[in-house]
């Protein structure tokens, strides 16, 4: 057994031993190892864990026994066991109870319990203040100073008065040993007892300062070493040296900081210290034991991994941070993958480190914990201690809540109450016994994938620890198979849920025997179980989560009941699951024949009898006598059966496995052959004399002909239709087929083995390919005949004529030239008749027919893009004969294609052309458009140059067509002579335009009083209203413009007057706002061009203002004043800001004279000398360039900023001066400067002028 | 293996083994192999039986002394086409009968083959009967009893004029050869098939196996 220890490689091992390092005591955790030693007394911890003991073989045996009797002997009392067992009793329906207790076991220990109540009624010892466990030994304090010791069967070994007088024990600690304790007093005095005799061994009085109390004692690892903590909040190290006697206390001891966190929290929470060794898998995936510890502070744990590093300094690292929704007053390690917390309502709860799970909670406040809240606050010395203190020690219970083992020790002020982890089967019984089987097979399932938390006593390998789960959570499926027994029983039950609960478990485990065996066996004696547990076989059977092998038995009875449920589908998909051999083949069969389950069937005859031809002998005559039924949309019987077999036809041809998987090495090529022999048949084995040849082929074709196509298709792509051999395969079949489509006697529609056109159209167009290809060769006439039926009149009424696909087919023996023993006019002729227009471009373009080709060209909407490339590359001559003949549908086409292919090659034609379109007006605005166009948009490969009369025509066709278009194409460069184009546009009445012409021509009064015209008439449409505002407005636009334009040189009073008599009509208010809308119009298109006042002048001096009240001209006036405003602000804001402007740069310039600058080389770049070397003045630019004043020339820039090429300065004056000039010459600004005034001068003050009220 | 506690069985034998064995059927077609299972299973007898269709599955059950026999069987069809299937199913079979009709001689050469076919190929501690059906058609016999009684008693064969449509010695051979079978272990060579296995292992047989659990 320790050897399994060693060689196993699990979590569990490497904790145990690493536990082992720790406490020796942990060993008898393990039930394998539970051996009461022969010269000791049973350790408290054995007796602790007796009722734990069992293996699972013994774990039968314990059912039904009260786990009580068996805890009554060592007197200790399983809280959650007893309650539940209560339960059970009152009422065997506990699936109410309470989850708590489930893996947490709680027990009190009545002995010591009852020691401590009556110590304190006989001895007035006080209440239990502290606690200890050590070794076989355990020992409590009192809050008068005793302290009792109990060996492990829980007797009071002794007791120790030493010290009633220094108040209450608050603190106890065994050494590693456990041979020794240590006891703390709340007065200050520090005991060591011998912990199998309670006898003193020392009394250490004077270890820390008076008056403080002593909170924790440790021993430490090494036996010499001890540390103490006071109330006043030091830590003092003991050291015992045995041979002196003498003890020395470091108040001081050599301290080194390995780790600072401050924990932050609520003033009351304790802060929380525990170790744990714990298996941590690093980042690269190798295991280490480091120890953990673990900090808590009110609900934050930080968990840190202690490692020493080479040169043995120990460094702690962060591995995780925890948030709790409660604050912690406890918290200690219980193994390496639990914790356990107590928080301050009294409540434990477990937690798993590693998934960060709350497991379990428990109520733990019937306990009553006894708190050291008294020992901080140091109420016995006299309170001398810091608020912080004694807030902390509000809730410390450090001494009463203490971890033995795997155990937690809570000490009550009256008991002593003992929590730990039960073991996973006492887990899984303490469910059974509560009958929650399917919780219980949950838990034990979790066990044996691994899954499983808090898992105590599974140990070995990781394949020993799956046996053992599996073998336990077997017993317990089987308990609850026999629930089902008795469920039978019981009509309430639900045992639906049992046997499918029961069935997945034993899928899950991998146990097949027990759900084929027993479970079958329970289950066979009811029907209703047996529906059920069948009903549950399917969903794993379909997910392959349970083999496709059942017990022929089984197999039976489920093909049975979903042949009775009418499961048809659910079956189908089964039958093609399970293996053969476990099927009554006889009862499928009849099944699926009955039942029309093609798929399933064929999978039988295939699989079961490796006979490949059967389907197709059996069931093409079933689809041949469905096929014939009279009506005459197909049942969906029948298209279920003819997939299914064209389905099959396609796999086995591909050597592929029905309905799914490959066939086995060598029944592929079996399987091709067979299906093709038994496809060629010339007749079925019960052919009566007048079927006729091949009615296989026949009737898959009359079932589904593409399909079935498409199906060979596929098939051709094997070798065994592509070989020498397989080619003959090929031709005979397409002779077959042929055979079938263009059979010599013809047959009516009547005749069942009519085969319709598409069909025939479909295999001719199939075969049609085939030879395209050059697999096949056919003999000519037998092509002649099929090209004949592929040629079938346009005007033949078809339900689905497939004119496309038959062109097509022509086509690509066109290209493949397998058509050469057919006359050109044969097939010219056919082509037409099946207006086959590609095949007939073809033909054409092969007898360079090109008329008639664009004529075909011109008949296909989808050719017609192909017209335009086709037409650049034909030869001129043809082109012009083509396009002379096609010119008015090219020109619908697409005008401006065509006008491009004219512009390039067929300038000359033009007239031509353009005759050529009969006078269809439209036509040829089109193409003079088109070509206008190219004109303007020149490309560069193509010029083009209208000539006039081309475009006068093109704008007298304008003005006809498109009116609105006249006045921007008259603006831009319409290449016509002005006055002719004044003519036509006067011809055709076009205002606008003609006032365009008139100003073009330089006739500002007639176009003036042209459109003048215009507007009053559109005023007084707009009076009637027959005309839009805007129309009215765009009018006086278009007056105002020509009135700018001429730059005074037109009177454009009348034009002021027209706008403005208008609103002293009627329909008064609509005309008002018009009128001035119109006036500002023509205000604002005139400011500017004359000067106002003349404008006023002139108003005034109008007979309307002499005639007139003032009142009518008001508006008029107001609107010149304000306009005159608005200029005058215009004029001064401008003004203003060059200023500003000039302002600014004044500024920056003179900013930029005051800044120095320095030169970034020492030499003159013009003469190359020093810039010292300098008769005048040396000049600096602001660039950073330097010159000597006299190297540049005028004006005064830095040449190598100027970036002119070839400019260099005028250096003709330059005199290489004779000697450097004297150090102390004084610095005058340089010639250019020195006479002018550089004082600032201010421009005024500019506010922005507001121009808001204007705008 | 085969061994297990049955007490909780309400119908079921209180004591005793359970014993499962797979036993099929061969011979030539029509000679009466379903009509003869018919009979031992159901007690039924069709005049015109239809034929069967690759192979039935039938489970009888036989009480033998303390010993419950049940019987899983294959009754495979008779007709050439499925002769390819009947490896499949006497590979596995503890027990067969080949049947044949004692008016017709070609079965009864058939039935030679399949017994000698049976006894290369299938396992070698297989219970062989011969089984000469329609023996209620005695006015037209073909095949001598004594013929057969000597041909089977040459091979080690149990051996018995049946007739399913009179019942005669229907039952019998059934019994006769649950008698000759090994009851009380091997019976789970039936496992080389994977069927029929039940398994309550005890601990004692577990620690014989060593691991029986994948």
């Amino acid at each position: 057994m320790a050897e399994n220890e060693f060689v196993s490689d699990s979590d569990e091992c490497l904790v145990t031993e690493a536990i082992n390092l720790d406490i020796e005591e942990v060993l008898l955790d393990n039930m394998e190892y539970a051996i009461p030693a022969v010269e000791e007394l049973p350790t408290l911890e054995s007796i602790l864990m007796e009722p734990d003991y069992e293996s699972p073989s013994e774990t039968d045996d314990d059912v039904g026994i009260p786990l009580g009797e068996k805890l009554g002997s060592s007197e200790t009392t399983s809280i959650g066991s007893h309650l539940s067992l209560n339960s059970l009793n009152k009422s065997s329906k506990t699936s109410q109870k309470a989850f708590s207790g489930v893996i947490l076991r709680h027990v009190i220990l009545k002995g010591i319990t009852s020691q401590i109540v009556s110590a304190n009624e006989r001895v007035n010892a006080g209440l239990a203040s502290a606690v200890a466990a050590g070794g076989n030994m355990l020992v409590i304090g009192t809050s008068h100073g005793l302290i009792l010791g109990f060996d492990s069967s829980q007797t009071l070994r002794w007791c120790d008065q030493e010290a009633r007088n220094q108040g209450s024990v608050s603190a106890l600690c065994f050494n590693y040993e456990g041979s020794r304790v240590l006891a703390g007093f709340v007065r200050g005095h520090i005991l060591m007892l011998d912990s199998s005799n309670g006898k003193v061994l020392r009394i250490l009085t004077d270890v820390h300062p008076l008056d403080t109390a002593v909170l924790h004692v440790k021993f430490t690892d090494s036996p010499k070493i001890a540390l103490c903590s006071d109330s006043g909040g030091s830590v003092f190290e003991l050291n015992f040296t045995r041979v002196m006697g003498v003890i020395v206390v470091c108040i001081r001891p050599r301290m080194r900081v390995v780790l600072s966190h401050s924990l932050t929290g609520a003033p009351t929470a304790p802060p929380q210290l525990s170790w744990q060794l714990v298996v941590i898998q690093t980042a690269d995936g190798s295991r280490v034991i480091d120890p953990v510890l673990a900090l808590a502070r009110d609900s934050v744990v930080h968990f840190y991994q202690v490692y020493s590093e080479i040169g043995s300094r120990v460094k702690l690292s962060p591995l995780r941070r925890m948030t709790l929704p409660y604050m912690i007053t406890n918290l200690r390690w219980l193994n390496p993958r639990s914790l356990i917390v107590l928080d301050n309502q009294e409540k434990l709860h477990l937690l798993d480190v590693r998934a960060q799970d709350n497991l379990e909670t428990l109520d733990m406040s019937r306990v009553g914990i006894s708190y050291a809240s008294s020992h901080f606050k140091g109420l016995s010395t006299g309170g001398n201690v810091s608020k912080a203190m004694a807030l902390a020690g509000e809730r410390a219970c450090y001494n009463t809540v203490i971890v033995f083992g795997t155990q937690l020790l809570l000490l009550g002020t009256k008991s002593l109450h003992v929590i730990c982890i039960r073991t996973w089967t006492e887990r899984l019984q303490h469910l059974i016994m509560q009958k929650r089987f399917p919780e219980a097979l949950a838990l034990g399932l979790s066990f044996y994938q691994d899954k499983g938390k808090a898992v105590i006593g599974l140990r070995g390998s990781k394949q020993r620890r799956k046996q053992i789960a599996r073998d336990k959570v077997c017993e317990v499926l089987i308990q609850y198979m026999e629930e089902l027994n008795q469920c039978l029983m019981d009509e309430n039950t639900d045992y639906d849920t049992i046997v499918l609960t029961c069935v997945d478990y034993c899928i899950q485990l991998e146990n097949l025997d027990l759900l084929f065996g027993k479970l079958w066996d329970i289950v066979f004696e009811s029907e209703g179980l047996k529906t059920s547990y069948l009903h549950a076989l399917e969903a794993p059977l379909l997910d392959g989560s349970l083999q496709s092998k059942l017990p022929p038995l089984i197999a039976q009875q489920l093909v049975t009941l979903y042949d009775q449920e009418d499961k048809v589908e659910s079956l189908e998909s089964i039958i093609v699951l399970l293996n053969v051999d476990c099927l009554d083949i006889h009862q499928v069969t009849t099944i699926c024949r009955q039942r029309g389950l093609w798929e399933a069937l064929i999978y039988l005859q295939t699989t079961a009898l490796g006979d490949f031809t059967a389907p197709i002998h059996q069931l093409v005559p079933v689809l041949q006598n469905l096929l014939r039924d009279p009506i005459t949309v197909p049942s969906r019987d029948c298209i279920k059966l003819g997939n299914a077999i064209l389905v099959y036809t396609s796999c086995c041809l591909a050597g592929r496995g029905f309905p799914k998987d490959e066939l086995p090495e060598g029944i592929p090529q079996k399987a091709k052959a067979d299906i093709l022999r038994a496809l060629l048949s010339q007749h079925s084995s019960l052919a009566n004399d007048t079927e006729r040849q091949y009615p296989y082929l026949r009737t898959l074709l009359q079932f589904d002909a593409k399909g079935f196509l498409d199906v060979i298709a596929i098939a051709f792509q094997e070798p065994e239709f592509t070989s020498e051999m397989g080619l003959r395969q090929r031709q005979r079949l397409i002779d077959i087929l042929l055979s079938i489509v263009m059979s010599n006697t013809p047959l009516t529609p009547k005749n069942i083995d009519y085969i319709t056109t598409e069909q025939q159209f479909m295999v001719l167009m199939f075969v049609a390919n085939e030879v395209s290809e050059n697999t096949i060769i056919l003999e000519s006439s037998t092509l002649k005949k099929m090209i004949d039926i592929l040629c079938i009149d346009s005007h033949v009424e078809l339900s689905k004529d497939f004119k496309t696909e038959r062109e097509n087919a022509i086509l690509g023996l066109l290209h493949s030239k397998k058509l050469c023993n057919i006359s050109d006019h044969t097939l010219l002729n056919l082509a037409n008749r099946a207006s086959f227009i590609r095949v007939a471009e073809l033909l054409y373009s092969a007898r360079e027919d090109w008329i008639a080709v664009c004529k075909c060209m011109m008949m296909d909407a989808s050719r017609h893009h192909d017209i335009w490339p086709w037409l650049e590359n034909l030869p001129i001559a043809s082109l012009d004969q083509v396009v002379s003949i096609h010119a008015s549908t090219l020109v619908t086409i697409n005008a401006s294609q065509f006008a491009t292919i004219i512009a390039t090659r067929l300038q000359n034609k033009i007239n031509v052309i353009l005759q050529s379109l009969d006078n269809n007006l439209n036509l040829e605005y089109k193409l003079l458009e088109a070509l206008y166009q190219i004109t303007q948009y020149k490309e560069e490969d193509v010029s083009l140059e209208l000539t006039t009369e081309h475009l006068e025509r093109y704008l007298a066709l304008m003005c006809e067509l498109e009116p609105k278009c006249v006045v921007a194409h008259l603006r831009g460069p319409h290449g016509c002579r002005l006055d002719e184009a004044l003519k036509i546009v006067q011809r055709w009445n076009c205002k606008d335009a003609e006032a365009v012409m008139l100003e073009k021509l330089g006739n500002y009064q007639d176009a003036f009083n042209l459109l003048l015209k215009e507007f009053k008439n559109q005023l007084e449409m707009y009076r009637l209203d027959e005309a839009s505002e805007s129309e009215t407005v765009h009018a006086a636009a278009q007056l105002a413009g020509i009135c700018r334009r001429s730059a005074g040189n037109l009177d454009w009073m009348p034009l002021v007057e027209t706008a403005f008599r208008s609103h002293s009509e009627n329909n008064k208010q609509k005309m008002d706002k018009l009128s001035s809308k119109l006036l500002r119009l023509i205000l604002e298109s005139l400011s500017g061009t004359s000067i106002l006042s003349n404008i006023l002048e002139q108003i005034l001096r109008n007979p309307l203002a002499t005639s007139g009240t003032m009142g009518d001209i008001r508006q008029l006036l107001s609107g010149v004043l304000i306009q005159s405003r608005y200029e005058q602000i215009l004029v001064e804001t401008t003004a203003r800001l060059v200023s500003l402007e000039l302002h600014k740069a004044l500024e920056k310039s003179l900013r930029d004279a005051g800044r120095a600058c320095g030169t970034v080389s020492v030499t003159c770049p013009v003469c190359r000398q020093l810039l010292s070397h300098c008769s005048d003045h040396a000049v600096v630019f602001s660039c950073g360039h330097g010159y000597h004043s006299a190297c540049l020339g005028e004006p005064k820039s830095c040449y190598k900023c100027l970036n002119v090429k070839g400019w260099a300065p005028v250096a003709t004056n330059f005199v290489i001066p004779a000697s450097p000039p004297s150090r102390k010459k004084q610095l005058l600004p340089p010639e250019f400067l020195r006479h002018r005034d550089l004082t600032l001068r201010l421009a005024p003050s500019c506010p922005t002028p507001d121009l808001e009220g204007i705008f | 293996m085969a061994n297990r506690g049955t007490a909780q069985r309400p119908n079921g034998s209180t004591q005793g083994k359970i014993c499962q064995f797979k036993l099929v059927l061969l011979g030539e077609s029509a000679v009466g192999k379903s009509s003869l299972v018919l009979r031992f299973v159901k007690g039924q007898f069709h005049e015109y039986q239809e034929s069967t269709i690759g192979a039935a599955f039938l489970t009888q059950t036989v009480c033998l002394d303390d010993t419950t026999v049940k019987f899983e069987i294959w009754d495979t069809a008779g007709q050439e086409r499925y002769h390819s299937l009947a490896p499949m199913y006497y590979r596995g079979a503890q027990a067969a009968i080949v049947v044949y009709d004692i008016t017709n001689q070609d079965t009864f050469s058939r039935a030679q083959t399949w017994v000698k076919e049976l006894q290369r190929q299938a396992s070698p501690s297989i219970v062989i009967a011969l089984a000469g059906n329609k023996a209620d058609l005695a006015n037209k016999r073909v095949v001598e009893y004594d013929e057969a009684q000597t041909y089977a008693d040459e091979n080690g064969l149990l051996f018995m004029e049946t007739s399913a449509k009179t019942a005669m010695n229907v039952n019998d051979i059934f019994l006769a050869i649950a008698k000759k079978l090994p009851k009380n272990e091997q019976s789970g060579s039936a496992s080389t098939s994977g069927q029929g296995r039940r398994l309550v292992e005890s601990d004692g047989q577990k620690a014989a196996t060593g691991n029986c659990c994948k």
